[in-house]
């Protein structure tokens, strides 16, 4: 195949135009590096020139007398410096000025609307109880500002005698012929084994505090309520050795150490 | 209203880690009457005087709940950050609002730093 003159790189009818539209072409040399667009070929260039610089300016030779070689030094180190601080550095720092330092609100933004979630919390060594309610913020402590809380916790029983044992089970029992959910939530508490067995009612805490927290609490004196500050705590369920108590709470901080799990909660 | 909150000395630490998590929220709160719920199950009413960059916090004029059922009164109170629980934000508190104001603040500390 005869080499037409025009895409022939050496020749004087070369056409760069024809050339760069005509496929399989490629100059004679193996170990070019092609280029995507101008651009790209002209930063290339700049980095070369930069480099030639730098040598340039490291191959400097000292001056001859003692005292002027002193003052050249200290001139030529800050020469020396001003050219090697290369485009690349300065690029570098003007790229570290630009970006955005993330402050809260920005590490918040994958959560973009609010999740109804429920937050498993912790005392110590035993499980405390779920909170449910919609998760305005967060951070990487796992600290939580939660919305719309219903939050069922349980507290060990020689914590609050006041709250009363006997009778507030009579009344639970009492309420539990009339409403069929009431019974339920009853049922699954009273199969709960002997507080002898310690393991399993870390377990059991957890059916109970689910179950207590689907059940709608209504009328105000089914339940013993106790008001502390503005809160109004409904005791649900007493027990040899521990209490559960339901609240419900408008905005809360949560501290992420207490939270031992977070689970999305399926809206009804 | 502002000499009511105590001016708080955060160090670049503290500052930096105030921005990047919800401890702005928390410094958002000063000057508001709350409970806080600590750890060993005792409320605290009281109004959150300052708050720092380890989340410890003072109060004034509290009222301590024990789960006894005693009540405690202090004038001021100290309390160990990472011994709160809960922090109940008053429902009349936006919580967007008080978060992109302390950051304003932090971002105003710094630079009055700078200076």
């Amino acid at each position: 195949m005869e080499r037409d003159p025009t895409l022939d790189f050496a020749s004087d009818q070369f056409d760069a135009l024809k050339a760069l539209y005509t496929k399989d072409l490629k100059p004679p040399c193996d170990d070019i590096q092609p280029y995507d667009n101008l651009a790209s070929y002209w930063a290339a260039v700049q980095r070369q020139t930069n480099r030639k610089t730098d040598r340039a300016s490291a191959s400097n030779q000292p001056p001859k007398t003692a005292a002027a070689a002193a003052k050249s030094a200290r001139k030529g180190i800050k020469i020396n410096d001003i050219a090697t601080k290369s485009a690349r550095t300065v690029n570098k720092e003007k790229k570290l000025k630009n970006k955005a330092k993330p402050n809260v609100l920005e590490r918040m933004k994958p959560l973009n609307e609010r999740k109804s979630v429920h937050i498993w919390t912790r005392s110590y060594d035993k499980l405390r109880g779920i909170c449910r309610g919609f998760v305005a913020a967060f951070d990487k402590h796992m600290n939580v500002v939660l919305v719309d809380v219903d939050e069922v916790y349980t507290l060990p029983h020689y914590f609050m005698r006041s709250a009363g044992g006997k009778n507030s089970s009579k009344v639970l029992a009492e309420t539990a012929s009339h409403d069929s959910t009431a019974a339920a939530v009853l049922h699954l508490l009273a199969n709960d084994p002997s507080s002898e067995n310690y393991s399993n009612l870390k377990g059991i805490h957890a059916c109970s505090l689910k179950s207590a927290l689907q059940y709608k609490v209504t009328g105000t004196d089914q339940f013993r309520r106790i008001k502390n500050f503005d809160i109004t705590e409904d005791v649900i369920k007493t027990d040899q050795s521990f209490i559960i108590v339901r609240r419900y709470l408008h905005q809360v901080y949560l501290r992420g150490e207490n939270i031992v799990m977070a689970s999305l909660a399926n809206v009804d | 209203m502002d000499k009511s909150k105590q001016q708080v000395w955060l160090s670049i630490r503290e500052q930096k880690s105030s921005e990047n998590t919800l401890l702005c929220l928390l410094q958002g709160l000063q000057g508001v009457t709350t409970i806080i719920e600590l750890v060993n199950e005792q409320k605290i009413h009281g109004k959150i005087d300052s708050v720092d960059g380890y989340s410890n916090v003072t109060m004034s004029d509290a009222d301590i709940l024990t789960l006894n059922g005693k009540r405690l009164h202090c004038p001021m109170i100290f309390i160990q950050g990472r011994k709160i629980r809960y922090a109940h934000i008053p429902p009349h508190i936006d919580i967007s609002k008080t978060i992109n104001r302390s950051l304003g603040n932090l971002r105003r500390m710094r630079a009055n730093i700078r200076r």
